[in-house]
């Protein structure tokens, strides 16, 4: 119940964003330099710039660019981290700090079952949330059919909500 | 009382019972790679001179 409040309170922050502050992430950088050579094994560098550098939150695939340094990011709800590591050892890290709107615009879009045992928590709990929604509407379309006598105006809303659905997504998806 | 908030649950329901069905089944495809629900490998191109100002229209070309 609170996990699905959360999604109602997190989305309504996202439809009324400027309600809830514009301020742009507060950014920082800082310089390291590795103490051991660089790893040409992605997973290695990983765990390996984890403990140097206390990267935290949820690791993205590392991404080789053109120039051959390797860009590794972190997130969590309300913080990114980014580091550039260069192949002679140099290394960026730039972090984002979010305002109150976008660390719960990122709870709201957190998923995926990665990143170890509290994501993987959340990602379970994502699950119930979203087949308990599919559950609950079918089973309260089948109670009200149940123990009511006059269907009329049941027919008749089931009718508007699921004609405006689709026509709404028709609209978004083939509109010109 | 009792009746009409068991006729607002009831209706209101009803009403909601379509956008809950697809917040639910959308919610699950965006929580797990679904090969179907990727996007696609087919990218759209095109480009043109415009004229800042006039209106135009275009015709995008599959690449």
């Amino acid at each position: 119940m609170v996990f699905v409040l959360m999604y109602f309170v997190s989305g309504y922050v996202i439809l009324h964003g400027k309600w809830f502050g514009t301020r742009p992430p507060a950014k920082s950088t800082r310089h390291a330099r590795l103490a051991t050579p660089i790893s040409s094994n992605p997973q290695d560098l990983q765990s390996g710039l984890e403990a140097q550098l206390g990267l935290h939150g949820k690791p993205q695939p590392p991404r080789k660019r053109k120039d051959g340094s390797w860009e590794l990011t972190y997130s969590r709800p309300g913080d990114v981290q980014q580091a550039i590591v260069h192949p002679d050892g140099r290394v960026e890290v730039t972090e984002s700090k979010q305002n109150f709107a976008g660390t719960l615009n990122a709870f709201h879009r957190l998923h995926g079952y990665s990143g170890g045992g509290l994501y993987v928590f959340w990602a379970v709990l994502y699950d119930l949330a979203s087949a308990s929604m599919i559950v609950f509407a079918l089973s309260g379309i089948y109670l009200w059919y149940k123990i009511t006598r006059r269907r009329t105006l049941g027919w008749a809303l089931l009718a508007v909500s699921f004609l405006y659905a689709g026509g709404t997504i028709a609209y978004l998806v083939y509109a010109p | 009382m009792r009746k009409w908030i068991l006729r607002l649950h009831l209706y209101g329901g009803l009403l909601c019972s379509s956008y809950l069905v697809l917040f639910g089944v959308s919610s699950l495809l965006f929580n797990h790679r679904v090969s179907f629900a990727e996007p696609g490998e087919q990218t759209v191109s095109w480009e043109r001179d415009v004229t800042p100002g006039a209106a135009f229209t275009c015709t995008p070309r599959l690449s």
